[in-house]
């Protein structure tokens, strides 16, 4: 059995000559100088021949030559300082999160997210107050703004909070009745709400006084205006009954109506009298009491076939009152 | 014996991920790391073995190599000092068109100088595979350098 010796001198000696491959793949240990002397002695001699190996070993010392320039690098102080003394939260967890992989869109979407948050904190916390936007959190303030026709100037009254629950209606009265009394009812309502949070200040015994009275007033004009605001609901009937007839004395006939409607009670319903004649024809435009419609009915059907129509009109009437529109034709006319 | 080895550290990152900021952190990430498992004592450093840091690099490097290649670049100010005769051009080219494994290899052998036994324990291969990873990473270099 040869020794390793033996061997390594068999495939080394000059019988057995190194293949390319071979001395390629030892050229970067025989410029390291880690190869035996035999080797060393092999690579030697194949690279005299061959110019490409040679070539190549040159590249390989150069390389060498380059990286020992770069081993000469440093680190400055700061950057040494830095290193191991810095944890950052914020790289560590982008790192775990996989930031980097993720889809654009994504990215995006939390990019927007957040910078969604960040407004929205900030608006939270921002002191608006200082910043000119006065406003009491968690309090809602409703100010009465009225215009005098003779001042122009506009008036601002106190704030009234919300917690005294007045009701729109009274507002929407307040507003279209324009009048001093509503007005002066809110001005009481605020004037309340300001003495009940301010029960701790001390009151002399002329304002308690004064107080109390305003307050009689005010609970006086807060009923004159629910009672107006009564009258001026709509109320009533929107309806007119109309309907015509023809009558062979028409003069006559026209005679004993005015006076029939005048003995009930009516009155004209527009510009003309009650009675009113055209060439062949008598107008009753004319309003009685709702009880007299059957005697209404009975005055004009004992002239002939008469039939009354109760229709629609914008014209509102007043509860208890209704409206006649009556053409009374000449009988023999247009026969 | 701590500053050489945050300057291996921070040697290793900044020439196998070219980008500054991330060596930084990756660095700062590897030193932690290893002292975490160490007591404050700064003569622990001394026995530390040197195949544990390439190891704790290599993890550390696959983590942030997509966050160097395609992240933003930020550049530290004076954080490397290189002599200005070397063409730092050449190197980024080396790593662009090399295999990862081959400038790997060549950082920590021919440029950190560290033993191909504590490489290959490192990386969790043998002694012949980190010395044949680093003689062809040189000859790729060394064919850059002459048509540079």
């Amino acid at each position: 059995m040869m020794s390793e010796n033996e061997s390594n001198s068999n495939l080394f000696s000059k019988k057995r000559r190194l293949s390319r491959f071979l001395a390629q793949e030892m050229l970067y240990d025989y410029v390291a100088g880690s190869l035996d002397e035999d080797r060393e002695k092999a690579v030697k001699e194949f690279l005299e021949q061959d110019e490409e190996l040679k070539r190549e070993e040159q590249a390989l010392r150069q390389a060498i030559k380059y990286c020992n320039q770069l081993s000469e690098t440093q680190i400055s102080e700061p950057l040494a300082k830095q290193i191991g003394t810095q944890f950052n939260l914020l790289p560590y967890i982008v790192d775990k999160l996989g930031w980097s992989n993720w889809p654009d869109l994504a990215k995006w979407a939390i990019q927007a997210l957040g910078l969604s948050l960040a407004v929205a904190v900030g608006a939270m916390f921002l002191p608006w107050d200082r910043l000119g936007f006065e406003s009491r959190p968690g309090e809602t303030e409703i100010v009465v703004v009225e215009k005098d026709a003779d001042n122009p100037v506009a008036t601002v009254a106190t704030p009234v909070p919300d917690s005294q629950n007045i009701e729109e209606s009274e507002i929407q009265v307040a507003v279209n009745t324009k009048n001093l009394e509503v007005k002066q009812k809110i001005a009481e309502k605020i004037q309340e709400a300001n003495s009940d949070a301010e029960n701790e200040v001390v009151k002399s015994e002329s304002e308690i006084q004064a107080d109390e009275k305003t307050r009689i007033e005010a609970g006086k004009r807060l009923e004159a205006a629910k009672k107006q605001k009564e009258v001026k609901e709509p109320t009533g009937n929107p309806f007119v009954y109309r309907g015509n007839i023809r009558a062979s004395k028409l003069d006559e006939a026209t005679q004993d109506l005015v006076n029939t409607i005048k003995q009930l009670g009516g009155r004209k319903g527009g510009k003309v009298e009650i009675g009113w004649r055209k060439p062949n024809a008598s107008y009753f435009h004319f309003i009685v009491n709702e009880e007299h419609l059957g005697q209404i009915r009975k005055a004009f059907g004992k002239y002939g076939e008469f039939e009354l129509t109760k229709t629609p009109h914008r014209r509102m009437m007043p509860a208890g009152e209704i409206r006649f529109i009556i053409e009374v034709k000449d009988a023999s006319v247009g026969q | 014996m701590v500053e050489s080895l945050k300057q291996d550290i921070a040697n290793f990152f900044y020439f196998s991920l070219l980008n500054e900021g991330v060596a930084v952190e990756a660095a700062s990430k590897v030193f932690i790391e290893i002292n975490k498992n160490l007591d404050p004592d700064e003569n622990n450093f001394l026995t530390i073995e040197k195949s544990k840091v390439v190891n704790e690099c290599q993890d550390v490097f696959k983590k942030f190599f997509k966050k160097a290649r395609f992240g933003s670049s930020v550049l530290l100010e004076a954080g490397w000092q290189i002599n200005p005769q070397v063409d730092q051009g050449l190197w980024r080219h080396f790593v662009r068109d090399a295999d990862e494994d081959e400038y790997i290899a060549v950082i920590w052998s021919a440029i950190l100088k560290y033993d191909d036994a504590d490489i290959a324990k490192g990386l969790g291969v043998t002694v012949g595979t980190v010395r044949h990873r680093t003689g062809r990473g040189l000859r790729k270099l060394g064919a850059m350098w002459g048509g540079h």
